[in-house]
C-alpha cells in the first residue's frame, strides 16, 4: 500500500497480555479461557490469540469451527473450545485438527461420534493416524436460562446417556462441562447457577466426571467468586473493555487494548450555516473549519453515534458533527488549527486523554463490546509490542 | 425419483490395520449381527454406511447401528434403517434405498442409490412442469 495507514485499529498486544496476567492472578482459576471469537471482538484473532497465552490463558474459545481451524492455520496448537455448529456439521475438520466441541444435542454427539470413527478406520489421516483413535474432546453445553443453545434441563437425560455411552465406546471424552449466564442481576445468575449444578449432579449420576466445569464469563468471573469453578472465560475484559456500568477498565486494573483512530484527508473553512453530511442535521453556527475523517458505518463506525460521539484531535476533544456517513464523517473543530494529516483519535485509553469505548457505547446507545466487535472492512490494524 | 446416490471405497489392509489400531472400533461401526462376519465383509458394510450417507447428503443425527446392513438368501445386500437414519430418510422424501457391494483383492466397493416415492411421485413432482 502507499500510504501510511490512515485508517487503522491500533492494537496493544502488550496491553493484553497484561489484562490477562492480572485478571489470572485475581481470578486464580487453574484454567483460564480467552475468547477470541468473531476476530477476537475486532481487535485480530492469531495475534490476540497469542498475546492472551503469553499473558497465561490455557485454552481459547471461539464461536465455530472455521475459527477454531484459522488458529490452527495460524499455529495455534493449545486447546481451543468452539460451541456454536452449522446444522449439518459433520466434524471432520473439526476431529482432524483436534479441536474441543462444545455440544448441545444427541445428533450432534452422534455426529462427533461418527466422524471420530471415520477418521480411525479411514486413510490413516487425522485423529487416527498411527496410534489409534483419538478420541473427540467434548464440553457438554447446558441451557440454565439463557433461552440459546445447551441441552436444557428435560433433555438432560437423553443427552447425558448417549454422552457416557459413546464416552464409555472411546469415541468421545467428555472433558468439560459448561453453561452461560445472563448477567440480568446476581439473583439471577445464582439462580442460573442452582440449575447448573442440578445438571453437574445429573452428568455425575449417569456416570459422567468431567474434569472442566465453567460457567462465569467476564462480569461474573469478577463478580461472583463462587461461580467461577475450574475455569472461566474471559472474553472482554482481556480487551480492557468494561462490562459494567459503574466501572471503567481503570477501576479495574485494565488496559483499553484498541486505540481507534485515522488521519484528516481535508479541510474546509465554511461561513455560518453551512449544512453538514446527510440531511443537514447539523449546520455551523459560525465561520468554522470542518475537518473530514475517512471512516464510516463500512468500516463499523456506528451510524447511531451520528453527531454524538466524541473524538479528540491534537489533545482536544469534539462531537462527531451529522451523520456518520459509509466512507466518512465531519467534525466540526471551530477555530482551532488542524491540518490534513493531522491524527484523530476515535477512542483509545482514557488514561492519555482518549475517549473511551464506553463513551461512545452510549453515543450510539449499545455496549462497548458491540463498539469494538463491529470494527472490520476497510480498516488496518497496526499491532503494537510482540508476546513471546 | 432418485434422491441422491454414494459411493465409498475401502482399502481392505488399512482397514484392517485400523480396526487393530483401535479395538472399540468394530462395536462402535457395527451391530451385533454384523460383527459376526470377516474382514472383507466388514469393509464392504462401512464402504456402505458411508455410501448411504454421501447419498442422504450428510449424517445429521445418525449412527453407525442406525444403518444395519442386511442380505437375503441370495447373498444381496440393503438396509434396515431405523432410528434417526429412518428418520431422515422419512424427512428427505427417501422411500427406498438401493445398496450395492463388490471386492477385489485389495478393496471393497458400496454404491447406494437413494429414491424417492417413485414414478408416480416423480409425475406430480413440481419439476415437470417447468
Amino acid at each position: 500500500m502507499n500510504h501510511t495507514p490512515f485508517r487503522e485499529a491500533l492494537i496493544n498486544l502488550d496491553a493484553l497480555s497484561a489484562n490477562v496476567q492480572s485478571l489470572a492472578q485475581t481470578i486464580g482459576t487453574p484454567n483460564l479461557m480467552v475468547v477470541v471469537k468473531a476476530n477476537a471482538y475486532g481487535h485480530g484473532m492469531i495475534e490476540s490469540a497469542r498475546a492472551a497465552l503469553a499473558g497465561g490463558a490455557t485454552w481459547l474459545g471461539v464461536a465455530d469451527i472455521d475459527e477454531a481451524l484459522q488458529l490452527r492455520a495460524g499455529g495455534i496448537a493449545v486447546p481451543v473450545l468452539a460451541w456454536i455448529h452449522a446444522p449439518d456439521e459433520t466434524f471432520d475438520d473439526a476431529i482432524a485438527a483436534g479441536i474441543t466441541l462444545g455440544l448441545s444435542t444427541v445428533a450432534q454427539l452422534n455426529a462427533v461420534a461418527g466422524a471420530v470413527d471415520r477418521a480411525a478406520a479411514g486413510s490413516g489421516a487425522g485423529a487416527g493416524a498411527g496410534t489409534g483413535a483419538v478420541p473427540a474432546r467434548v464440553h457438554l453445553k447446558l441451557e440454565t436460562g439463557l433461552s440459546r443453545n445447551g441441552a436444557s434441563e428435560p433433555e438432560w437425560p437423553p443427552f447425558f446417556a448417549a454422552a457416557a455411552a459413546l464416552h464409555a465406546s472411546g469415541a468421545i471424552l467428555v472433558e468439560g462441562i459448561f453453561s452461560h449466564l445472563s448477567n440480568t442481576s446476581v439473583e439471577d445468575d445464582l439462580a442460573q447457577a442452582t440449575v447448573f449444578e442440578r445438571g453437574l449432579r445429573a452428568a455425575a449420576a449417569a456416570g459422567l466426571a468431567p474434569t472442566l466445569i465453567h460457567l462465569a464469563a467476564s462480569a461474573t468471573a469478577v463478580t461472583v467468586p463462587a461461580l467461577r469453578y475450574n475455569m472461566v472465560r474471559l472474553g472482554i475484559l482481556a480487551y480492557g473493555v468494561s462490562p459494567f456500568e459503574d466501572r471503567s477498565a481503570a477501576d479495574l486494573g485494565l488496559t483499553p487494548v484498541m486505540t481507534l483512530r485515522a488521519s484528516v484527508v481535508a479541510t474546509r473553512r465554511v461561513p455560518f450555516g453551512a449544512g453538514v453530511s446527510y440531511d443537514y442535521t447539523y449546520r455551523t453556527a459560525e465561520e468554522t473549519t470542518l475537518v473530514l475523517i475517512p471512516l464510516g458505518y463500512g468500516e463499523g463506525i456506528p451510524r447511531a453515534a451520528s453527531g454524538r460521539a466524541p473524538v479528540v484531535i491534537d489533545g482536544q476533544r469534539f462531537v462527531i458533527a451529522g451523520r456518520v456517513a459509509m466512507d466518512q464523517f465531519i467534525v466540526d473543530v471551530g477555530q482551532a488549527s488542524v491540518a490534513v494529516g493531522d491524527h484523530v483519535v476515535l477512542f483509545g485509553d482514557p488514561a492519555v486523554g482518549h475517549p473511551s469505548v464506553t463513551e461512545w457505547a452510549e453515543a450510539a446507545s449499545t455496549i462497548g463490546y458491540e463498539i469494538v466487535t463491529r470494527l472490520s472492512g476497510r480498516l488496518e490494524r497496526t499491532f503494537v509490542g510482540a508476546p513471546s | 425419483m432418485i434422491v441422491g446416490v454414494g459411493v465409498d471405497i475401502v482399502d481392505l489392509e488399512r482397514f484392517s490395520r485400523s480396526l487393530g489400531r483401535t479395538p472399540k472400533l468394530i462395536e462402535r461401526l457395527f451391530t451385533v449381527e454384523e460383527r459376526k462376519l470377516e474382514i472383507t465383509s466388514l469393509a464392504g458394510r462401512f464402504a456402505a454406511k458411508e455410501a448411504l450417507i454421501k447419498s442422504f447428503g450428510g449424517s445429521g443425527a445418525m449412527t453407525w447401528h442406525d444403518m444395519e446392513v442386511v442380505t437375503n438368501a441370495l447373498g444381496a445386500p440393503s438396509f434396515v434403517l431405523t432410528g434417526p437414519a429412518a428418520a431422515m430418510a422419512a424427512e428427505r422424501g427417501i422411500a427406498s434405498v438401493h445398496l450395492s457391494i463388490s471386492h477385489d483383492a485389495n478393496a471393497a466397493v458400496a454404491f447406494v442409490v437413494a429414491e424417492g416415492p417413485g414414478a408416480e411421485g416423480a409425475l406430480r413432482g413440481e419439476g415437470i412442469a417447468r
